[in-house]
């Protein structure tokens, strides 16, 4: 059962297009991981889907509902982020009491526990943490409420890298007693690959990307040869990236389907995996030269 | 969305919201203690040859100070920092705007009470405090009565503090209104102070100078839903959490 529609969705901001004609859709009790540059729509994209942003054109269907200004949607999803504003005087206590009374699946065991492991006060106040307990304390949140539809924009923001690891467990571990639909967006794909089951990759308002994480790690290999040898062999196909490995040799990247290994290795060339994360970046680049071509 | 659903939602909000928005009880405290000192001085007084003055001491002051408070409270709930604690939990902007409306019903009517009461203490403070010969209480009425008047300082607590919602959403609406409407406010005051503009004075009689109960419930009442509606149709496609 598809839990999240999207079709044709653009949102405007000013004049610039944060989401263009982005349509996917995600089906229920599935982990989506929501991966991107800085500015891809990411945010905007789950700001839509909690309902608490306006799409601009386009059909937006959340639990076969339109989810802005829908009660239906607010009760059963939950949009995480590091700005959520608590009110300052209810301590941290207080504010996950709060929680259970607003949602009804909401689990006190788990909240509790998880509020106990991580060494909360329960007098403290919600804007005297600092970022890392913040955003722990605001996943707590997004864990406990158990709504159908769980959206964390860069949940981990702040976090160690211990805590990190720690919270992706108590994620996959709660999601598998409790199935429901999450998508998350993060920079740290490398950390997120156990989790993940899709990745939705956007660039600038846009789809680039859709596809289990399985077939993500396999999108593309690494090819190390001769310039000639390699440029030469790869006329015509479409190098997401490439740059030089040594004197006369060269590193290109490329998609999987597009080539034969063993051809490439009767021509004498390395094949070498390469992450998914590294996909993902150089299916985004700006183009070729990076960053270096600023200061030419 | 069900009926059932929206006032489950506005339910849990009501309450929410009261724990949110306590500061306002101590705004409301201060309001009122300053409006009870400064009526000390009497809101009224005749003077005659061969009696001396004659001082009238009442909850007037006060009353018209709560107004204020209950205009500025109300205007407050839909400024940013208030309305990112409310877009927390489960909400949509109906239920929000019901729930505030009946908060801010619940608002005035500690207001008023409170109000209404802080007769009593002004005269009892006047009576101790002070050496004045007391000629008459005036207080001696029906509790049905005395529960009409309550009610009566309720609901204009309730409309001011809709007539703030109404322009705090306005205002959300469109940042013009943050000028336009001081503007027209103060212009309205000028106009009343030099030339006793008649449609100004019309207005205020209409609503202040209403002496039957049912009339006052019914042009407060509909005074409150009409600023609400506008508040409800001029927010219905914002965005929250910006």
């Amino acid at each position: 059962m598809e839990v999240i529609h999207c079709e044709n969705v653009t949102k405007l901001q000013g004049k610039a297009k944060a989401l263009d004609q982005l349509s996917f859709s995600i089906k229920e009790n599935t982990i989506t991981g929501l991966i991107g540059r800085n500015g891809a729509g990411k945010t905007t994209l789950l700001k839509i889907l909690g309902g608490l942003w306006r799409e601009t054109s386009g059909e937006v269907k959340v639990l076969s509902r339109r989810p802005f200004n829908s009660l239906y949607v607010s009760e059963n999803s939950i949009y995480i982020d590091d700005a959520f504003h608590f009110p300052s005087h209810l301590n941290l206590k207080e504010i996950l009491r709060e929680g259970e009374r607003f949602y009804p699946n909401w689990n006190r065991t788990l909240a509790e526990r998880l509020f106990d492991y991580f060494e909360f006060h329960p007098k403290q106040t919600h804007a005297n943490l600092s970022k890392g307990k913040r955003s722990t304390f605001n996943m707590i949140i997004g864990l406990a409420s158990r709504c159908k539809v769980t959206l964390y924009d860069e949940p981990t923001a702040g976090m160690d890298r211990a805590v990190r690891k720690e919270m992706y467990r108590v994620l996959l571990k709660d999601y598998l007693e409790y199935p429901r639909t999450i998508i998350i967006s993060s920079h740290y794909l490398e950390e997120l690959e156990d989790l993940l089951e899709d990745v939705l990759l956007l660039d600038n308002g846009k789809k680039v990307l859709h596809l289990p994480m399985d077939e993500l790690k396999e999108f593309a290999v690494g090819l190390t040869g001769r310039s000639e040898v390699l440029l030469q062999w790869l006329r015509g196909k479409t190098i997401l990236h490439q740059q030089n490995a040594g004197p006369n040799e060269l590193y290109a990247v490329v998609k999987k389907e597009d080539i034969s290994l063993p051809e490439a290795q009767r021509l004498g060339m390395t094949i070498s995996p390469v992450s998914s994360s590294d996909v993902c970046v150089y299916i985004t680049d700006r183009g070729q030269g990076g960053i270096d071509r600023v200061f030419r | 969305m069900s009926f059932a659903e929206l006032g489950k939602a506005v339910r849990k909000q009501f309450f929410y919201k009261f724990k949110l928005f306590f500061g306002l009880f101590y705004s409301l405290i201060i309001t009122q203690a300053i409006a009870i000192v400064f009526s000390f001085n009497g809101t009224g007084s005749i003077s005659s040859g061969q009696i001396g003055q004659i001082h009238f001491y009442s909850a007037d002051i006060v009353l018209v100070f709560t107004f204020g408070w209950a205009f500025i409270s109300a205007l407050q709930l839909t400024t940013k920092p208030f309305r990112d604690n409310e877009y927390l939990f489960v909400f949509n902007r109906l239920s929000s705007h019901l729930s505030n409306l009946l908060f801010l019903l619940a608002l005035s009517f500690i207001g008023g009470l409170s109000a209404y009461l802080s007769g009593y203490l002004l005269k009892v403070a006047v009576y101790m405090f002070f050496d004045f010969q007391l000629i008459g209480t005036n207080d001696i009425t029906s509790p049905a009565v005395v529960v009409a008047g309550i009610i009566t300082i309720v609901l204009y607590i309730w409309m001011f503090a809709s007539l703030g919602y109404m322009v705090g959403s306005l205002v959300q609406f469109q940042k013009v209104f943050a000028i336009l409407i001081p503007s027209i406010i103060i212009g309205c005051l000028i106009l009343v102070a030099l030339s006793e503009s008649e449609a100004i004075i019309r207005i205020g009689k209409f609503y202040f100078f209403e002496s039957s109960f049912l009339l006052v419930f019914i042009k407060t009442t509909a005074t409150v839903c009409l600023c609400f509606l506008i508040s409800a149709v001029s927010t219905n496609h914002l965005e929250v959490r910006k």
